[in-house]
């Protein structure tokens, strides 16, 4: 809503700046967007054309001498096609700067010499038009500064409202909220309207058949007007807040709007058929063409004005072609009314039609004031346009509802806004807000909610007009507010920032990344049951809702290597979204956190060298991510899905905590990736349920310990657990630590064979170890191994 | 009788000491003769295919030739070590990068949040948290969303279904929360949430929002500023200055909004803060006693207010980041400088 603060002092007399004024409204719930305040042109005068002839060397230029009262006449060379000797004109001489930082300079133009500028509107930034220089009245005087003579105080600010404040869509809104923050009188506006003898109900009637789509409906009508251009005060008031000026019936109704922010539509009453106005619903597949030449299927249950023959009008939307004032229109009749705003808000909305009417009827309009707003714009008209207005108005209001009334507590405002209010403030606040005071004791008043705030249904919405006309600001804040609880901090959340902390400890860095996807992104997870869909994407790269959080990191992965990484490692934490017909929205949610690894396993460096990211890395990170966090007996198992290439579960207790896998080729093929590119992913909530929160400690030996190194040949296709199984049976608590430390396959070997080799340490924590004992347990290892898997000792 | 070829063994190891001059070419060295495949290794290997008679000498020879390699290789490695340690030394290239160790990072989103998390803990809340899909009821009906009402508009929504959609604020876990405990209650609420907005710059449909609700006895406006107010000068610097405007939502009354004065220009006006020296931090009000009255609580005994800001936005605006599509891009180059 744009609002020019010299038509607001049509009704308020403010004394302070446009900032001030702006920061006020701000303040009080009316936010203001921006703020546009009118120019002072400095340095441009009043100047008249004394000579105009045709540039010699441009055809569409003129070479002007303008005398601007300094006795030297100026050369200008100007190419608007309307400059004439004798002319009026507003002059932007050397050294000006206009809107915009254009500053003016003496220049050369196609060879003959130029000093200033003949300005047009849209140069000055008074309007935009651009077709030609502005002419001024010929009475202003030579060489007066332009400012002195022409309007050029106005500041406009243009209104972000919130949805609630169909009222404030309006500059008489607008001002009384500044007349009760500043504790001013308003004045509303004042007319005198004559009437002919002419009874309007003995022309016309109204039958409301939808009376819940129309509580209200009421016209006026006037007969013999003439058509014309606005007269100045009012097209200049219109263009002032963005609004062309198009004639004087149809300025005449939008300044009301703009005025009073209550809709009024003009028919034709010559294109209107019979006598009677109906307003009805419509019925299936009816069809209409609008104002503005299109035409519309028409949603059933849409209100409709019509004459006795058809539909004239969407009722609070827009008027229709057939009966719209032109230029030989001279009988009108005019209609403010009453819609109902849900009715409104969904016709609107099927029929993708939103207009200054249906953003306030969808709102709530004010439907007591349709006389006063019916009558303000009747007497602009008569005086703009000329004509006889019929005497009365006719106005049916057959499902008017009554005003809201109130019960306001003085203690319960106090207690809401936390500071002491008298109730003199009160009643002074609610008062220029129009609240009307029906009755009152000492302990509360009860009110009588103005019409034109239907979001004032409660205690609590007075209650807070009240906060907001006093201030927010100049509320104290509370010192004391919170004093803990015996606050548990959810330990779900700590769990989560360890499980994130270990992650960046390995040097991981963590990625947010977008839950919606396309169709085709999403099936590179491989995953089988269909994604869940949004059903109004906002485009089809947003329609799928992520089932893994694979591909979008490995999206992340590719951009990453496109732009020169070489070493690629990250993770992300986030919720997964799965059909689950069972549940209460027919999805499931699950919490992942998942890590993506690709290229080197550190970045380049100039010594050692820089190995890739192989299965095992990726292996060595799950076992000891998992071993940090509390997780020492995981298990593996092979688990298929056709976008791994190795894919294995990993298991806890019987209960599988997610998987780690290579990516297959097919799916990396769309990445233009040369690496392997190795995932994991851990279902957080599993973690949380058993990650170790508890340290059983246990205290290094404070004796030596002593090392071994048993190297087994066994055959190629044994899988190292069993062997390793064998050390993990050894009765000895001595045996502290058993570890592959090499696996070596080739010559000497047979083709069929490996050598595996276990680094083990032993230790006590009663005594210094004997070498003999520790051959001792070996020997035994080496005896199981022998008998149970045939795995020989290298020697 | 076989036995190594020590003379031939014993040539080739003085030409690759010769040319083993730095720590990694030494290392070499060790692996090729001594280490567990090298060739003492493998002569050991072999020795168990020999007869036994013909063992002892050939185990002597091999033991031999690992002395010799030992001496020369442990003496190689003190001479490069010393050269390498004396700092003296007029080649040592001091200028040379150290090791790179990769560092990881936390995505300043989460750095933020952790942040909030750690300042509301401190004031007592707890975390709560809900789901991403919601029902018509919790996202808009029980939160005194009008049917039918502009204020609809004000978030456009992703529909999974007619009565199932993209949570378009954290606010849902609002009732959620209360429905399943009795006051007081204080918590906040981080995640997702989802917009039907097409990305750019300023806007991503998907975004993280904190929620935050505080209900008890007594509970007033005063109070919802004495809180706010704390925590964004915990959050900003306590140089920062606040303001709160009148403002609506449909699940507060009264509703406002809080502004800090702009981190950028520090008030006095840029182009951050459209001239006007404030940047919106969050949105706050009073709970509305429809909403308490939607789960089971008295607005006549107790009463709250609740608050929500934008994880990206605050984080944007501590950064003086100009576009959020970086959080969501996954570009190391931004992330690392977090
Ligand atoms: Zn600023």
């Amino acid at each position: 809503m744009k609002i020019s603060l010299n038509w607001l002092s049509k009704y308020i007399n403010i004394s302070k700046s446009p900032e001030e004024i702006s920061d006020l409204l701000t303040m009080a719930g009316l936010e203001v967007s921006s703020m546009k305040t009118g120019n002072s042109f400095d340095g441009v005068l009043i100047g008249e054309v004394k000579e105009c002839v045709k540039h010699p060397n441009a055809d569409k230029l003129s070479l002007c001498k303008v005398d601007i009262g300094t006795g030297e006449e100026l050369s200008i060379v100007c190419g608007a096609p309307n400059v004439k000797t004798g002319m009026k004109v507003p002059v932007a001489t050397v050294g000006t700067i206009l809107p915009g930082d254009f500053k003016i300079k003496k220049a050369k133009i196609r060879g003959e010499e130029s000093r200033g500028m003949i300005c047009s509107e849209k140069e000055l930034q008074i309007s935009d038009s651009h077709e030609g220089i502005m002419v001024l009245p010929d009475e202003w005087k030579i060489g007066t500064p332009f400012s002195d003579l022409y309007d050029t105080s106005d500041t406009l600010i243009e209104l972000d409202l919130t949805p609630n404040r169909p009222d404030a869509l309006s500059h008489i809104g607008v001002a009384r909220d500044l007349s009760a923050i500043l504790n001013l009188d308003l004045q509303k506006p004042s007319f005198k309207l004559d009437e002919s003898k002419v009874e309007a109900s003995s022309e016309y009637t109204v039958e409301i058949e939808d009376q819940v789509g129309c509580p209200r409906f009421a016209v006026r009508i006037i007969k013999n007007v003439k058509i014309d251009k606005s007269p100045e005060w009012l097209s200049k008031s219109l263009e002032a807040v963005g609004i062309r000026s198009i004639n004087n019936i149809v300025d005449a109704s939008n300044y009301v709007l703009m005025e009073l922010g209550h809709p009024i539509h003009t028919f034709d009453m010559d294109k209107l058929s019979g006598n009677k106005i109906i307003i009805r619903s419509s019925s299936k597949d009816e069809q209409v063409v609008t104002l503005d030449g299109i035409k519309h299927k028409l949603p059933e249950d849409t209100v409709l004005v019509c004459d006795e023959d058809k539909p004239v009008g969407i009722g609070g939307i827009m008027g229709l072609q057939n009966s719209e004032v032109s230029d030989d229109t001279t009988n009108i009749l005019i209609e403010c009314a009453y819609f109902d705003p849900g009715k409104i808000r969904k016709s609107s909305k099927k029929l993708g039609l939103y207009t200054e009417a249906s953003k306030r009827f969808e709102r709530g309009c004010d439907p007591n004031d349709i006389e006063f707003v019916l009558d303000r714009v009747c007497s602009i008209i008569l005086e703009s346009a000329g004509g006889e207005l019929s005497k009365g108005i006719i106005d049916i209001f057959p499902s008017l509802k009554d005003k809201v009334k109130i019960k306001l507590r003085y203690n319960r405002v106090n207690s809401v806004i936390g500071m002491e209010v008298s109730e003199s403030t009160i009643k002074d606040i609610l008062g220029k807000l129009e609240f009307e005071i029906i009755s009152e004791n000492d302990d509360n008043i009860e009110l009588l909610v103005p019409s034109f705030r239907p979001d004032v249904e409660r205690e609590i919405d007075v209650i807070e007009e009240v906060a907001r006309i006093i201030g927010y600001d100049n509320i104290p804040p509370s010192e004391h507010a919170l004093i803990p609880l015996s606050a548990s901090p959810d330990n779900n959340e700590s769990q989560n920032i360890k499980l994130k902390n270990m992650l960046v400890g390995f040097g991981f860095n963590e990625i947010y990344t977008n839950s919606l996807m396309p169709y085709e992104l999403w099936k590179l997870s491989g995953d089988i049951d269909e994604p869940i869909r949004v059903t109004n994407p906002i485009s089809m790269d947003m329609e799928c809702l992520r089932s893994s959080l694979m591909p979008r990191m490995l999206e992340v992965v590719s951009y990453n290597f496109n732009r020169q990484r070489k070493s690629v490692k990250l993770f992300e934490d986030g919720i997964i979204i799965a059909p689950d017909k069972k549940s209460e929205t027919g999805v499931k949610e699950t919490h992942k956190i998942a890590v993506i690894i690709a290229g080197e396993i550190s970045a380049g460096n100039w010594i050692g060298e820089n190995s890739s990211a192989d299965y095992f890395f990726l292996k060595g990170v799950v076992e000891a991510y998992l071993k940090a966090i509390g997780f020492s007996t995981v298990t593996f198992a092979e688990s298929s899905n056709s976008s791994y290439h190795k894919r294995y579960d990993i298991i806890n207790n019987g209960s599988k905590l997610g998987f780690m896998g290579e990516i297959s080729q097919p799916v990396l093929n769309g990445f233009d990736l040369e690496v392997g590119v190795f995932y994991f992913e851990l279902e957080v909530d599993l973690l949380f349920k058993e990650m170790k929160k508890d340290i059983a400690f246990i205290e290094p030996s404070k004796y030596p310990s002593i090392m071994r190194d048993l190297s087994f040949i066994v055959e190629d296709s044994m899988q190292s657990e069993k062997l390793t199984a064998i050390f993990e049976g050894t009765k000895t608590d001595l045996l502290k630590s058993y570890k592959i430390s090499s696996v070596y396959k080739g010559s000497p070997l047979n083709e069929n064979e490996k050598s595996i080799t276990y680094h083990l340490i032993f230790s006590s924590n009663e005594r210094t170890l004997e070498e003999s004992e520790i051959d001792k347990i070996c020997e035994g290892i080496i005896n199981v191994a022998s008998d149970s898997l045939n795995a020989n000792l290298r020697v | 009788m076989t036995l190594p070829d020590n003379d031939n063994l014993r040539k080739e190891f003085d030409s690759d000491l010769e040319n083993s001059i730095n720590l990694p070419s030494i290392e070499e060295l060790r692996i090729k003769y001594l280490g567990r495949k090298g060739i003492i290794a493998s002569l050991m290997e072999s020795m168990k295919d020999l007869p036994d008679k013909e063992k002892p000498v050939f185990g002597k020879s091999v033991n031999e030739l690992k002395k010799y390699f030992n001496t020369n290789y442990e003496s190689a490695l003190k001479k490069a070590n010393s050269e390498k340690q004396s700092d003296s030394s007029p080649d040592f290239d001091n200028t040379l990068p150290g090791v790179e160790i990769p560092l990881g990072k936390k995505h300043p989103l989460t750095q933020v949040w952790e942040e909030i998390l750690d300042i509301f803990t401190r004031m007592g809340f707890e975390v709560a948290r809900g789901p991403e899909v919601e029902t018509e009821y919790y996202n808009f009906s029980a939160l005194n969303f009008p049917e039918n009402h502009p204020a609809r508009d004000m978030q456009d929504t992703l529909y999974i279904t007619d009565d199932t959609m993209l949570r378009t604020h954290t606010s849902p876990v609002q009732i959620r929360t209360m429905l399943s405990t009795t006051p007081p209650v204080r918590v906040i609420v981080p995640g997702r949430v989802y917009r039907n907005e097409a990305i750019s710059a300023r806007s991503y449909c998907v975004f993280n929002q904190l929620e935050g609700l505080y209900i008890d006895k007594g509970i007033s406006l005063a109070d919802l500023k004495g809180t706010l107010i704390s925590f964004a000068k915990q959050l900003l610097g306590s140089n920062v200055k606040t303001r709160f405007r009148a403002s609506y939502f449909p699940f507060t009354e009264p509703s406002a909004e809080m502004d800090v004065s702009c981190i950028i220009c520090e008030g006095k006006g840029c182009r951050v803060c459209k001239r006007t020296g404030w940047l919106e931090l969050l949105g706050a009000g009073m709970v509305d006693p429809n909403v308490l009255r939607n789960v089971g609580y008295d607005p006549e005994v107790y009463s709250g207010f609740a608050w929500g800001l934008g994880i990206e936005r605050t984080t944007m605006m501590r950064y003086g980041i100009k576009d959020i599509r970086y959080f969501y891009d996954g570009d190391l180059r931004f992330l690392e400088q977090f």
